[in-house]
């Protein structure tokens, strides 16, 4: 394991257990169905599963993680990084 | 004042004696060939679902608490958080194997590493309940283990839910399986039609507006579920004339009939125009008619015609669907004293137009209409209200929120702007609206926009609501026509009077809505009571048994005495 993994294992375990993940997660879910965003995914995985010959997860979520990736709203993005900078940085000294 | 329970509407759960919760265990069905072979050996089956159980009911509980904890910062618990036995991450998301103690992490596939190296078949994914299996390496359905899911997410959920009395916990939704009596009646005196009720309805003449709001009824599951189990039965009404009940009985019948073909609702028009009051625009009986309108001189009149309806707190069905209520708490500026009215509301009306702070470029969205009305205080302006307590008229500010959240709630989007009482002067304001297919009210109620009340708002599930059906007019204010998307379960349809097409949600939402419903996804319910008429006809059965008895038993001594005159 590299120190960069190590790192990455320590912070969002930090994360998780000062309940920030949960917070952080729980508000962005909020945000993201009132821009539409959760909808649209919705609509899409559905659509795409149905047109799929043969279904599968693995197939399912490679179409799907660009699209959602991609189409999180400028604003929410922001936002929202600008909050988990806030707290990386109340983490280390 | 501080208890969630005020929001608890009036929906009687079954009367039946309490018996302990049984799940019901139906037919196998899976996609997984691995699964139900593994399911013909009963230990195996028990082993396996004994450590699904326990994974899904740590994470649903983990859930909750997690839930209520990021909302109170105050209660923070530190909950021990499982890492994946791999890499060491901490698991968000768990997938634990379901024949031996691992837990790993899907993201960098060590679950599916391990269900490999030590050759074991199935993991489950414990949030979410979804089954992977090692030979098919996908993820598979069965039907049992889905049911035992939702079944576990629900208990986990009611444990923390209060009733109206403090302290008690909400009794366990228990689902009705036939006995075998039921079984028997079931198959011999019974044939099945499709649940669906998916039928055109005729334009008879500008109806098109009053075939909208009729779907919305047949779609609407409360009204559904009520005349499909015969509660109010047309052929044994006592005052049939002019009867909404009646007549909703009878459309419920013809849609669910079996029959493909288009139908008419003829005779729910006479019955609209005779029961409207003067005043309103069906009396004329050939107006084009605003869909809201209909709406609500329909849910009147069935409400009018509903045997044992009362003008407060009414429990017809009407009542029991749409009833929730808004309290307007207005706060002097001067001394802070409040004084808070609730009044009853049946369907919400948001304005589209006016002053949005919050969003300065987005389009309107349902959240952002909802949040101007009913959690900002607006200012009232002065001279329209006096402090009752300290006399000032001036600074006082006004809040509106939701005290009691109805099972369906019903929003009319005011697309029609009426400057002056002149109708033709009237116009359509066809800007959208995005709104979503599901959504949570828990912020525009009493408790959650009170930051003091919101520990005691209850878990999530009491605000979750879903939409099931989208009225639209599309064109112009006078010449316009009405349309309408209702969903069966997760698919969505689109009726456009008698034609009837299959629809995607994203064609749902991305429509002009004039009227959307939405219906909440946990009704509360009354703890079991045995219903007090049922309770004295027993009594009343049981005084005449008696009797018949006591007369027997005079008549056999009659006889005896009788018989002994005889003989002596």
């Amino acid at each position: 394991m590299s120190e960069g993994d190590a790192t990455f294992i320590e912070i969002h375990k930090r994360f998780t257990e000062k309940g920030e993940w949960d917070k952080i997660i729980t508000s962005l879910l909020e945000r993201l169905n009132e821009t539409g965003w959760v909808d649209s995914l919705r609509d899409k995985s559905k659509e795409s599963a149905r047109s799929m010959e043969t279904l599968r997860f693995e197939k399912l979520m490679e179409t799907l993680n660009p699209h959602a990736q991609g189409s999180v709203p400028e604003g929410v993005r922001a936002e929202f990084v600008e909050q988990i900078r806030k707290f990386l940085e109340s983490q280390i000294e | 004042m501080s208890q969630p329970a005020a929001l608890t509407d009036q929906i009687v759960a079954s009367p039946s004696p309490p018996k302990p919760p049984v799940i019901v265990i139906h037919e196998e069905d899976s996609t997984c060939s691995h699964l139900v072979a593994l399911f013909t050996n009963e230990s195996a089956k028990s082993a396996l679902i004994k450590k699904y159980k326990s994974a899904v009911t740590w994470a649903a509980s983990a859930n909750l608490h997690k839930t209520q904890a990021s909302k109170h910062t105050a209660k923070k618990r530190r909950l021990a958080s499982p890492t994946c036995d791999a890499c060491h991450v901490v698991l968000t998301r768990p997938v634990v194997c379901l024949e031996c103690s691992f837990a790993g992490c899907w993201h960098n596939a060590h679950a599916v590493a391990h269900l490999r190296v030590s050759d074991h078949s199935f993991a489950v994914e414990a949030k979410t309940g979804a089954i992977f299996c090692a030979s098919c390496d996908d993820f598979v359905y069965s039907n049992i283990l889905d049911s035992l899911y939702d079944h576990i997410n629900l208990s986990a959920a009611e444990k923390t839910l209060k009733y109206r009395d403090p302290g008690k916990i909400k009794e366990a939704y228990r689902q009705w399986s036939p006995d075998q009596k039921d079984q028997d009646f079931l198959q011999t005196s019974t044939t099945e039609v499709s649940s669906q009720g998916r039928r055109g309805l005729l334009n008879l003449g500008q109806t098109c507006a009053m075939n909208t709001i009729l779907q919305s009824f047949i779609h609407n599951p409360l009204l559904r579920n009520y005349f499909l189990s015969d509660k109010h039965n047309y052929k044994l009404c006592l005052k049939p004339k002019d009867c909404m009940c009646c007549e909703m009985d009878k459309l419920f019948t013809e849609i669910f009939s079996g029959d493909p073909a288009p139908f008419g609702a003829l005779s729910i028009l006479p019955v609209m125009w005779r029961g409207s009051d003067s005043s309103s625009s069906f009396s004329e009986g050939y107006a084009q008619h605003d869909a809201h309108e209909f709406f609500i001189s329909c849910i009147q009149h069935i409400h009018r015609t509903f045997k044992g309806s009362t003008e407060s707190s009414c429990n017809c069905i009407i009542h029991s669907t749409f009833a929730g209520a808004l309290a307007s708490e207005i706060v002097c500026g001067k001394c802070r004293f409040s004084s808070t009215q609730v009044d009853p509301m049946l369907d919400i009306s948001l304005e589209l137009k006016g002053k949005d702070k919050d969003s300065s470029a987005d389009e309107p969205t349902l959240h952002s209409c909802l949040r101007r009305r009913y959690t900002r205080a607006e200012k009232l302006p002065p001279k329209t209200y006096t402090c009752s307590k300290c006399g000032s008229n001036s600074d006082a500010t006004k809040r509106l929120s939701f005290r009691k959240l109805p099972p369906v709630l019903a929003f009319q989007l005011k697309r029609f702007e009426h400057k002056t009482a002149d109708k033709s002067s009237a116009h359509k304001i066809t800007k959208p609206v995005r709104f979503p297919a599901q959504c949570n009210l828990a912020a525009f109620t009493s408790f959650g926009s009170n930051s003091e009340a919101t520990s005691n708002i209850g878990p999530d599930i009491l605000y979750d609501y879903d939409l099931f059906c989208v009225v639209n007019h599309e064109g112009a204010m006078d010449n316009g026509h009405y349309t309408n998307f209702a969903r069966f379960e997760d698919e969505w349809y689109r009726f456009d009077d008698d034609k009837v097409t299959h629809a995607k949600l994203s064609q749902v939402l991305a429509s002009n809505a004039y009227m959307l419903f939405y219906v909440k996804r946990q009704l509360d319910y009354h703890p079991v009571i045995r219903p007090s008429y049922v309770v004295s006809r027993e009594k009343e059965a049981q005084r005449e048994r008696e009797r018949e008895k006591e007369k027997l038993q005079t008549l056999n001594r009659e006889i005896d005495d009788d018989l002994m005159r005889l003989l002596t």
